[in-house]
């Protein structure tokens, strides 16, 4: 009891963390990113990947019912210090939105360029989403030879329904992708 | 405890309000975090509920324990918690009821089927104009088919007004523009799918697209021409956009019945939400209100239990117990206010109390010990004859020393031989008679030991609360009463050494000038006669005269002259003296020179005296013999004169020392008491007493001297 007495707040957060880090553990294959490369062309950078979205029949019945789906695609490039933080060196942040249109009985995809296409199956949106090209993620500048790039995919909760992003009952809306990592060389 | 309920009440409101926010429509607080939080409130109510079972555990071990003032800690906090407890579940229970009503309430079965019927009248409508468009299309298309190259540029353009169309562009195969009609010129085609082109290759094909808010119905159909080669294989593109109004009634039904759906699809989730979020807002606030009634408990209880626990301490005589009042100006601290108020006045009294006690101790303790210093015998016995109250001397004048008297009724003690059987007459008469005169006493003659004392018993009655009370005096007054005769005897002894002695000598001068003058003139008969006559007239005279003699010198006040003597030369001195006598005389010296403060004379007269006594006493005792010894004993010396006489008669020998008083047949009877006036005079004390086989012991006591002791 004395233990508990002093170090109550440690253990709360212990608690928490371990609670809280419960579901991304659950939840790191509903979009598989494959083929990442990155291309360097001047000092701009570009990445290609593909990408699988693994719905669920709980989801897809959601976006039928209106709910819109908004992807996050993250992109890191960081520099590893020793003994210290990473330091960033750049970051880009990119969406693509999937919608199903009951007026027009069609998915609305919009892409990362902002390209709006409506399409009769979800199958042919997600076609439609699967593969990226050349997307510009920034510019490099640095002489930095050993840099980490790092890409995760993941459902904005922000965009759902307000009882769907707090409830902790359910976790469908937990929808990401693992964080893919790679080496990359950079030298002008 | 004091700051941390506010402090866990604190954060508890803090977390709750963050748990509400991002509940919310807003961005103030990210939903993300909605879960830590969640997470957080569920294990700060864990906590708390933690430290309410601790709290409960220490109450009810206090309770056990049999703590003051921990049993209406439990009925308060009982009492707190249920005020609060019964009517938040109340309301928790009608919100829940209520808000899971009222959710449902917003989807109700017509309002879904308006939304839909809605929807599928915009979708209707939509089909309806495209349904238009295929057939303006068609009649575009056979027009245009029928038509020369040169015109269909202008047919193409009449019938796109005819028809109100936005764009009409002709296509080939290459989807190069062949013809194109457009109500907005200075818009540039976009070229169409190739996809939409294939699905359109044998009939028509129509999409609905929204753009820029609008919707856009574009429909490709196939030209068919018999007669223009150039126009086969080729296609029409027609656009038309819906009118603004139908667009946004359209878009709006849409947004709606979207919402509607979201909002159904979210249904469960929101009703498990708000339920949960009730569930730990009840938690919170029943267990902060247990957690509040603690404290409440303990600060209304404290000043009660100290209370109590003061009171305690008071009954077990503690009357210094202060409560700190810690500046209440409630009931409660009234109540403490005069707590120790009655409290110091308790402490005063208790201290004027004791003051009084330990007053009435001291005058008890003076009053014992002048009853214990006191010569005088006091006895106090009540109405019983209950001895209440005595002192040593009343118990030493009594013989009583030895024995437990209190609460003993005097009757039962004073059972000796019934020496005290008058004595007893005398009190038994006055008590029963409940007489209250003062000072009635009476003296008695108490024979002990072969000695006769004189106690004089002196009776008062005393009235105490209602009870009457008897104080005996007892005074020993053996050697007061023995003073007077002594006095008194002096004093016959003066007188007749006065009287007598005057007329002694001319009486003997008289005999002898008689006997000389008659003696030549009377003849032998007679002569002979007043021969005898005078000679016993002149031997009565002389011993008449040795008796007045004696007798003034019993009654003379002597002068002493005091020198230091060796007691142990004079004894041998005098023991000289009886070197002829046929009597063994054996003197026992003590261990070392003692020297008395005394006239020489008159001490080797004591000693001749009781040597002539014992020398007396032993006439016809074979084997005669006077032992004399002597001894130091606490400053004292012991002179022991010891003979195996005939001893004393009992009927004298309390009054041996009384002039006149002797068994001897000859002498004045004067020895003894001359003995006893030297010895008095030299401020010591002389005892006789017969021994057990036979004989007599004479002990003399007198001080020694100190310096000349080695």
């Amino acid at each position: 009891m004395k233990f508990l007495k002093k170090n109550s707040i440690v253990v709360i957060f212990l608690f928490g963390s371990i609670l809280n880090s419960l579901p991304l553990m659950a939840s790191v294959k509903d979009i598989v990113v494959n083929n990442l490369s990155l291309a360097k062309e001047g000092k701009d950078l570009f990445v290609d990947f593909d990408q699988e979205l693994y719905m669920s029949p709980d989801m897809i019945n959601g976006l039928k019912n209106g709910i819109v789906l908004v992807f996050d695609i993250n992109f890191v490039i960081t520099k590893d210090i020793p003994y210290w933080f990473d330091d960033m060196i750049l970051a880009k942040k990119s969406t693509y939105k999937i919608k199903y249109r009951n007026l027009l009985s069609k998915y609305e995809v919009i892409n990362i360029n902002g390209d709006k296409e409506f399409f009769g199956d979800l199958l042919a949106a997600l076609r439609y989403l699967k593969i990226i090209k050349k997307w510009h993620v920034g510019s490099l500048n640095g002489k930095e030879k050993k840099l980490l790039a790092s890409l995760k995919i993941k459902l904005n909760k922000k965009y759902l329904p307000k009882p769907l992003q707090i409830n902790i009952k359910d976790k469908i809306w937990d929808f990401q992708s693992e964080e893919i990592t790679q080496y990359i060389e950079v030298e002008n | 405890m004091r700051y941390l309920i506010p402090i866990i009440s604190l954060i508890g409101i803090t977390l709750l309000i963050m748990l509400a926010k991002s509940l919310g429509n807003t961005d103030a607080l990210s939903t993300e975090t909605f879960r830590l939080l969640f997470i957080f409130n569920v294990l700060f109510i864990a906590a708390l509920a933690l430290l309410i079972a601790i709290q409960i555990f220490r109450l009810l071990n206090s309770i056990k324990k049999e703590v003051v003032g921990s049993k209406l800690t439990l009925r308060l906090v009982i009492s707190f918690a249920l005020m609060v407890i019964i009517p938040v579940s109340i309301v928790y229970l009608v919100s829940v009821n209520f808000l899971t009503k009222s959710i449902n309430s917003w989807f109700d079965v017509k309002v879904e089927s308006a939304l839909e019927g809605g929807l599928s009248l915009g979708q209707k409508t939509l089909n309806i104009l495209m349904r238009d468009i295929e057939l303006k299309g068609r009649s575009i298309a056979y027009t245009i088919g029928n038509t020369s190259s040169d015109e269909k540029g202008m047919v193409l353009r009449d019938l796109r007004e005819k028809f109100n169309l936005e764009e009409v562009v002709i296509y080939d195969k290459q989807l190069n523009i062949l013809a194109l009609s457009s109500a907005n010129d200075s818009q540039i085609p976009v070229i169409p799918k190739y996809e939409d082109i294939e699905r359109s290759t044998n009939n028509f094909y129509g999409v609905i697209e929204e753009v820029n808010d609008r919707i856009l119905l574009r429909a490709y159909l196939p030209i068919i021409s018999n007669k223009e080669i150039e126009l086969r294989g080729t296609f029409l593109e027609i656009k038309q956009l819906i009118p603004n109004e139908i667009t946004s009634l359209a878009l709006s039904v849409e947004s709606v019945y979207e919402d509607y759906n979201r909002l159904a699809y979210s249904r469960k989730s929101l009703n498990i939400i708000y339920t949960l979020t009730l569930t730990l807002v009840l938690m919170l606030a029943i267990l902060s209100a247990v957690a509040i009634s603690f404290v409440i408990s303990r600060r209304f209880s404290e000043p009660l239990s100290q209370l109590a626990a003061a009171t305690k301490e008071i009954s077990k005589g503690n009357f210094k117990k202060i409560i700190s009042e810690q500046g209440k100006k409630d009931e409660l601290g009234l109540l403490v206010t005069s707590f120790n108020s009655m409290t110091k006045q308790l402490d005063s009294a208790t201290q004027s109390a004791e003051n009084n006690q330990h007053r009435l101790e001291l005058s008890k303790m003076f009053l014992d010990k002048i009853l214990t210093n006191l010569t005088s015998g006091v006895i106090v016995i009540d109405q019983d004859m209950k001895i209440r109250l005595h002192n040593p001397a009343g118990l030493q004048t009594l013989q009583l020393s030895r024995t437990k008297v209190k609460n003993k009724i005097i009757g039962d003690v004073l059972t000796k031989n019934n020496i005290y059987k008058p004595m007893l007459d005398f009190i038994y008469s006055y008590v029963q008679e409940k007489n209250t005169k003062k000072g009635f006493s009476q003296e008695f003659k108490i024979l002990t030991n072969e000695k006769e004392k004189i106690i004089r018993v002196q009776v008062n009655s005393i009235k105490q609360d209602g009870d009457l009370n008897y104080i005996l005096l007892f005074d020993d007054i053996t050697e007061v009463t023995e003073g007077q005769r002594h006095q008194a005897w002096s004093e016959v002894a003066r007188r007749l050494a006065h009287e007598i002695k005057n007329p002694l000598t001319p009486i003997q001068l008289s005999a002898e000038r008689v006997e000389h003058k008659l003696k030549n003139k009377l003849n032998e008969v007679d002569k002979n006669i007043l021969s005898k006559a005078t000679h016993t007239i002149i031997n009565q005279v002389n011993a008449l005269k040795v008796m007045v003699n004696e007798f003034s010198d019993y009654a003379r006040p002597t002068k002493i002259e005091k020198n230091s003597i060796n007691i142990d030369l004079l004894i041998n001195d005098v023991k000289d003296l009886y070197e002829a006598v046929d009597i063994n005389i054996n003197y026992q010296q003590g261990p070392k020179n003692l020297f008395i403060f005394g006239d020489e004379n008159k001490l080797r007269q004591v000693i001749v005296n009781l040597i002539d006594n014992a020398k007396d006493a032993m006439i016809n005792i074979k084997n005669p013999r006077i032992n004399i010894k002597i001894e130091e004993y606490k400053n004292q010396l012991h002179l022991i004169v010891e003979d195996n006489g005939t001893g004393v008669s009992k009927d004298i020998i309390s009054n041996i020392f009384e002039p006149y008083v002797t068994s001897k047949s000859h002498g004045t009877g004067l020895g003894l008491a001359i003995v006893l006036k030297i010895i008095d005079e030299h401020n010591g004390n002389i005892t006789i007493k017969n021994n057990k086989d036979m004989g007599t012991t004479v002990l003399i006591k007198l001080p020694l001297i100190e310096n000349e002791k080695s």
